[in-house]
């Protein structure tokens, strides 16, 4: 009768729990194949999946002692993976590193990086938003610039989330109608 | 893939891999919390002085009713703890339900004192009671945070809600020994709530404390 993978990674782990380092690598290899295919397709960035996999294993390791050969692999294991996945996505998100693009993603800057060329444009932007009252500025900065949400603005303005749009709304069109007044 | 990182960081750990005793059966490592723990609240009962009307009291059906949940609210909570120091909890997860029926019957009970009596809130100020919680839930705080250490929990929220639940609810009988005081309100207020805080504080912090 052949062998499951299940019941084969059992035999590695409780060989690994007994110090078989030749056991150790191999589990520790496969689960870290498995491991990736399994959270990949979850998530935004198929970079994360490195980063999620290796804390996976570094938990293994850690929690080596709580696996009870009398129980499979897969359900610990896989407790250990969606733990270390929210942790590894709530983390990021806290850190806000959604809302950052590395430095050498050449279509990002193509798109949203401004041209040297177009200088001028972005200190007419600076100063028209000079002109404008500090709350309003910050609120504006806050919100279409700096990317916070509005209830995020809301909270450190001390203002309602609706306050917070139609500021923004407002400035924006303010914005728009000196750039114009000043180019026209 | 980095193929070339997991190879390495997978040498590295295998380089680590020393052997390991399996943890044992979780129920019974919470067994000697349990009689540890309810001897001590035993013994803190004796020192501080068990309430006079305690030989009435043990005729008093609400009175066994009311501490018989608190205690199985306090080993129900204890067990299910032990098995979320396990990432798959020994493909047990119902366990950590039953500590919450025992609550809710526990707290149905009191409700129904609340109602037979009346509610009365003293103010909260502080009370003999406060220091009397805090010597009693020090030791089965203490002895939970002992074995939690020997586990990895992939629950922490739950995990801090369940250590809470067995402490307070075992101290919870203590205090009620010894304070002779019966109202819903002296107990909800001077017995139950600095608890609640602490469970607030514990939950707050819950993914630094049971980090591994």
């Amino acid at each position: 009768m052949t062998q499951t993978q299940g019941e084969y990674w059992k035999d590695l782990l409780v060989a690994a729990q007994q110090g078989d380092k030749r056991a150790y690598h191999q589990f520790l290899t496969e689960i870290s194949v498995y491991i990736r295919k399994s959270i990949y397709s979850g998530l935004a960035n198929p970079d994360w999946a490195d980063d999620i996999t290796q804390d996976v294993l570094v938990s293994v390791h850690k929690s080596l002692h709580t696996y009870s050969p009398d129980r499979p692999v897969k359900p610990w294991l896989m407790a250990i993976v969606g733990f270390r996945r929210t942790d590894f996505l709530r983390k990021h998100y806290k850190n806000r590193d959604h809302q950052k693009t590395p430095l050498d993603d050449v279509d990002f800057q193509k798109q949203h990086v401004t041209n040297p060329d177009h200088w001028g444009e972005l200190k007419d932007i600076e100063n028209a938003l000079g002109c404008l009252p500090q709350k309003q500025r910050k609120i504006f900065k806050m919100f279409k610039i700096e990317g916070y949400t509005a209830q995020e603005v809301a909270d450190q303005m001390k203002m309602s989330v609706s306050a917070v749009k139609v500021s923004a709304h407002r400035t924006q069109n303010k914005l728009i109608k000196m750039i114009k007044k000043r180019d026209g | 893939m980095n193929i070339h990182s997991n190879t390495y960081m997978i040498d590295n750990l295998v380089q680590g891999l020393v052997p390991v005793k399996t943890l044992g059966n979780p129920v019974l490592h919470g067994a000697p919390w349990v009689i540890v723990s309810a001897a001590y609240i035993g013994i803190c009962s004796l020192i501080i002085g068990v309430r006079a009307d305690i030989a009435d009291k043990m005729q008093d059906l609400s009175f066994l009713v009311e501490n018989g949940l608190s205690f199985f609210v306090s080993v129900s909570a204890a067990v299910a703890l032990m098995l979320l120091r396990v990432p798959d909890m020994r493909g047990k997860a119902w366990v950590s339900g039953v500590p919450f029926v025992f609550l809710t019957a526990f707290l149905l009970q009191t409700a129904g004192r609340a109602w037979e009596e009346g509610v009365y809130m003293p103010g909260l100020h502080w009370d003999v009671c406060f220091a009397k919680a805090l010597v009693m839930a020090i030791v089965p705080a203490a002895g939970l945070g002992y074995l939690l250490r020997r586990g990895c929990t992939t629950h922490p929220y739950m995990s801090a809600v369940m250590t809470l639940m067995s402490f307070s609810t075992l101290s919870y009988i203590g205090l009620r020994f010894t304070c002779p005081v019966d109202t819903v309100g002296h107990s909800f207020v001077l017995h139950f709530f600095p608890f609640l805080v602490v469970g607030v504080v514990l939950c707050a912090m819950a993914r630094r404390l049971y980090k591994w």
